[in-house]
């Protein structure tokens, strides 16, 4: 899935709000899931989405045009969400509010069998749990390289890290992954 | 730039990234809830930050009372642009009824014309704007400074925008005014003239005069069709 270019127009002069309204009709659904994925709960992620797009509104005339769209909005969400510490807070009640809770939201007749058999709902939900349990900081670089397919050197520059920093946390990012991953499909299966 | 091999995403979580993406979990409802909330932000952060606790922050605003009501309960998540400027704690309590965390500022008094306000002696928090987040290349912390390269001339207008709606949150139709109408003869294309002319609205409004109230707000409404600020010029007027 690839993010759509930067908005051209209205031009430099033209009303802020009609670029803004622009973005958000584009990104609404980007910066939702960019939150969830960076682990605010479903219940917390309407009003953060709203301090997000406030944010926006505000910063949108020092936002270059000439840059990618997306990591700017990441940038914003990410801070957005670290800055409320709800991931530090909050983690082990998202973990609980995810699907792996004991037996809450939990369907054995959905109990998959491989990953092809996952509902792109299960799916959803099983890479969110997994999420949850991967360092925020490599989080934000899995995130954001692996899902939203964005240039590692936009990654860097937006998490201010170096390349290869942000190479050496993707690995451990996905290695973190991939253990919560097969520790919730056995907790799932049994 | 080589990437190197790790780089590459093994099929099996390639796979199950691409279909959890494909679930959409966003309410339809949701893009306006948000909206709402960010206008309420836009409305409501600059009360709560200059004038938080004053009765008269609300009574000043009476005429929008039904959206403020709504707005309050936004403001739980929405205390929003505050929040993330200059009190992030903010959310934790009540909005607008927290006690002062600062001075408010002064705001003139004075009724027509001499728009004396010295901006730099005002005790207003930080150009609102959201200077608290760098979108990229620095690291994360919030700062609640203007970008050193922001322009002047945009500070300044926000700094007079600020000026005019602490008077507003005061209930000062009269000095909100004065200085709304020097920003307008001032800076008639300025960035922010949308901010402004609806605040304008809700200033005449306060003041009594509704004929100008409802007159701009009809041109306001033909000019912004899609303004954040439609519901408080909306609410200002009736």
């Amino acid at each position: 899935m690839k993010p759509p270019a930067p908005p051209q127009s209205p031009g430099a002069e033209g009303p802020a709000n009609e670029l803004f309204r622009t973005i958000f009709d584009a990104e609404v659904r980007y910066v939702w899931n960019t939150l969830r994925r960076l682990g605010a709960r479903a219940s917390d992620v309407e009003d953060l989405a709203s301090e997000v797009w406030l944010i926006v509104y505000r910063r949108l005339d020092t936002y270059d045009r000439g840059r990618p769209l997306r990591p700017w909005l990441f940038g914003i969400a990410f801070r957005v969400v670290t800055a409320e510490r709800r991931l530090a807070h909050h983690r082990r009640e998202v973990f609980i509010d995810g699907d792996s809770a004991g037996g809450g939201e939990r369907h054995a007749s959905e109990t998959p069998a491989a990953d092809e058999q996952l509902s792109a709902r299960d799916a959803h939900k099983l890479v969110l749990d997994a999420l949850q349990h991967v360092d925020v900081d490599r989080r934000a670089i899995l995130v954001m390289h692996d899902m939203d397919d964005a240039p590692m050197k936009d990654i860097a520059e937006t998490l201010g890290v170096p390349v290869n920093t942000a190479y050496s946390r993707l690995r451990l990012g996905r290695e973190d992954f991939k253990q919560a991953l097969t520790r919730l499909k056995a907790r799932r299966g049994s | 730039m080589t990437a190197p091999p790790d780089d590459l995403l093994d099929p099996e979580l390639r796979a199950l990234f691409d279909s959890a993406s494909s679930h959409d979990e966003m309410p339809a409802s949701a893009p306006g809830h948000i909206l709402a909330k960010v206008s309420a932000g836009l409305l409501l952060a600059p009360v709560i930050t200059a004038t938080a606790g004053k009765a008269t922050a609300w009574h000043a605003l009476k005429k929008t009372a039904t959206w403020v009501a709504f707005a309050a309960g936004a403001a739980s998540g929405v205390a929003g642009y505050a929040a993330v400027e200059h009190a992030r704690n903010a959310r934790q309590a009540p909005p607008a009824m927290a006690a002062p965390s600062s001075p408010a500022p002064s705001v003139p008094e004075a009724p027509e014309p001499a728009p004396t306000v010295s901006v730099p002696a005002l005790n207003v928090p930080a150009a609102p704007p959201a200077a608290s987040v760098a979108p990229a290349t620095t690291a994360p912390p919030f700062t609640p400074h203007a970008e050193p390269n922001e322009d002047a001339e945009l500070t300044a207008e926000r700094a007079q925008l600020e000026v005019a709606r602490t008077a507003l949150a005061r209930g000062q139709a009269a000095a909100a005014l004065t200085v709304l109408h020097a920003d307008a003869a001032a800076r008639p294309r300025g960035r922010l003239a949308e901010e402004r002319d609806s605040m304008t609205i809700q200033a005449l409004a306060l003041a009594g005069r509704t004929d100008e109230a409802r007159a701009r707000a009809t041109t306001f409404t033909r000019r912004y069709p899609r303004s954040l600020f439609l519901p408080i010029v909306q609410a200002a007027i009736h």
